[in-house]
């Protein structure tokens, strides 16, 4: 399923946060969205999921306007707040399954998702504060898919990790996104990592989608000057970092 | 990939770090405060006696009270002894169960307690219930309603509300309920716990009022902070009920400073019984205490002071014992 942004405007008080981004995160496939800290990406992200109210425009999900049951789910940035402290893991995923369920589908739904996410469902019991951040990630995903989205976005998920954990996290992801054929909305600042898991990426400056397209066209011949002074701030450039697997 | 390997499992008991060592420890710590807190508090309570100006034998029974009788009380309480003496053997009396004689009655102080301990135990954990009862949903509802600096006239008028009501003295409260709800209006009793329920009314009102407005106002700051935290935000794009997020999420999030603070009140409200009880004529240690003072029955007013410590205390422990079952992380972590 395709989620597509239709001229979507956000306001906070007087301050206009985005202005009327059009966007579009083709089915089955995985859009980066790249820009500095302020140029609204997350902002964009929340809109979608209902965390921030759209002051004019629309988010669709494959066609129908994003309500409450949109099938757009999130994972957030840092893993070592984004769970609840006093809800056991197997909880917090249990939580997110829509539809009434016996407990014991429940907790076999759990588990499921638990070794989906190379976790092993033995742990469900436990807090948060038992785990590592890059096991608490693991979590956010499980749980994020517990609620079966058919788009899920992935607002830097992996800038609080440390990077040895950031490539499994990242592997994750792919293999997540292959495996159950997601659409999905990738958020980082990190081109590096961008360029390891996006198909598309858009770029993204004060509210404003300034460029997007194929990744590599993007990332290697970058049409606009914020895309090309993006690039150039990066040290060493973005392609000898990660090596995409396949 | 491979799956990541499970941590092992913490044990439940074992040695110093472990979170059954730390129990162990935390145990040990707060028994130990609690003997030394008790220890001090006997102590105090013995020399209370001792530092009353002159003799209290005498202050108790009169200027002109014969020299005979006032000396053959002395003996009777002990107090011609050397002052090692009488406190140990206060301590004995304690460990037996007996604080003593009243001067005025001549009867056994524990007797006298134990009449008059339960009325004033039930008023106070009434009142400790309905200000919980009052403030939690309260703070809760305003938290949510005043969040992220929405409805600011509500904030104002809630946080100066709630101040004001909390710092009128419970016994004013007790005087101005009386003067409306009993005298003025005739609804409910005006004093004396003869009328069954409708004796608690006004004074657990009175108790209550007070504490309730200054648990509500810290509920409202800690469930604002809670609200907004990441967890929260999270809980927020599961797509949950708002209602889930507030009570599942938030509240159990926001209880250990309430429940610190409640603690606090509970144990301020057992000391606020003895004036509401006098305000209300209520048969509870309170209006010993103070009657006991105005007559000089000191052995009363000292098993009293003792026994009013020992339910602070103990209230205390409790308190500490409920926040380490609730919040290990902070508790016990810091034993």
């Amino acid at each position: 399923m395709s989620m597509r942004f239709e001229q979507v405007s956000v306001r906070f008080g007087r301050t206009q946060v985005l202005h009327e981004v059009s966007l579009e995160v083709p089915d089955g496939s995985i859009m980066g969205l790249v820009g500095e800290s302020g140029s609204g990406k997350s902002t964009l992200a929340r809109a979608a999921v209902g965390l921030v109210p759209v002051s004019t425009g629309r988010v669709l999900v494959d066609g129908v306007p994003a309500g409450r049951r949109s099938g757009v789910q999130m994972v957030f940035q840092d893993p070592y707040s984004s769970l609840d402290p006093r809800m056991s893991i197997g909880e917090s995923i249990a939580e997110a399954i829509p539809g009434r369920t016996s407990k014991s589908e429940r907790a076999g739904e759990v588990a499921r998702l638990l070794r989906l996410v190379h976790l092993d469902p033995g742990r469900a019991g436990q807090r948060p504060g038992s785990l590592s951040g890059g096991q608490r990630q693991r979590v956010a995903l499980a749980r994020a898919l517990a609620g079966r989205p058919q788009v899920l976005i992935a607002d830097e998920i992996t800038s609080a990790l440390d990077v040895s954990v950031q490539g499994a996290v990242l592997n994750l992801v792919r293999e997540m996104q292959r495996e159950l054929g997601l659409s999905m909305l990738f958020i980082s600042h990190n081109l590096a990592v961008v360029r390891y898991v996006a198909d598309t990426v858009a770029v993204m400056s004060h509210g404003h989608i300034v460029e997007h397209g194929p990744a590599a066209d993007v990332l290697e011949n970058p049409s606009h000057r914020y895309t090309q002074e993006l690039l150039a701030a990066v040290p060493g450039g973005t392609s000898n970092t990660l090596t995409k697997e396949t | 990939m491979t799956a990541t390997p499970a941590a092992p499992a913490p044990p439940t008991t074992g040695a110093p770090g472990t979170l059954g060592g730390r129990w162990t420890q935390f145990a040990l710590r707060r028994g130990g405060r609690l003997l030394v807190s008790l220890f001090v508090l006997v102590t105090a309570s013995f020399l209370m006696i001792h530092l009353v100006p002159g003799d209290p034998v005498r202050a108790a029974l009169g200027m002109t009270a014969p020299t005979e009788l006032v000396e053959a009380r002395r003996h009777a309480l002990g107090l011609d002894d050397p002052l090692l003496t009488q406190y140990l053997d206060y301590l004995g009396g304690l460990f037996r169960g007996d604080l003593g004689e009243s001067i005025q009655t001549q009867l056994p102080v524990g007797e006298t307690i134990g009449r008059r301990l339960g009325a004033t135990v039930s008023l106070g954990l009434i009142a400790f219930v309905l200000a919980l009862l009052i403030a939690v949903p309260l703070g809760v509802c305003v938290a949510v309603a005043t969040r992220r600096g929405r409805r600011q006239r509500t904030s104002l008028g809630f946080a100066s509300g709630s101040v004001v009501i909390g710092s009128i003295p419970d016994f004013l409260i007790g005087v101005v309920l009386v003067a409306v709800f009993a005298v003025g209006l005739g609804w409910l009793p005006v004093a004396g716990r003869e009328d069954g329920a409708a004796s608690y009314v006004l004074p657990v009102l009175a108790l209550a009022i007070g504490p309730a407005a200054m648990l509500a106002r810290i509920v409202r700051v800690e469930m604002i902070s809670v609200l907004e935290s990441d967890y929260i935000r999270t809980a927020r794009a599961k797509r949950l009920p708002a209602r889930r997020i507030h009570l599942v999420h938030a509240l159990p999030n926001a209880v250990t400073a309430t429940l610190t603070l409640g603690g606090m009140l509970l144990a301020s409200m057992v000391a606020g019984t003895v004036l509401v009880e006098n305000v209300f004529a209520w048969p509870g240690l309170g209006s010993t205490i103070v009657s006991s003072i105005v007559t000089k029955d000191y052995p009363v007013v000292q098993g009293t002071v003792l026994v009013y410590g020992v339910i602070v205390l103990l209230v205390n422990t409790l308190v500490d014992v409920a926040l380490a079952v609730l919040d290990p992380r902070s508790t016990v972590g810091e034993a």
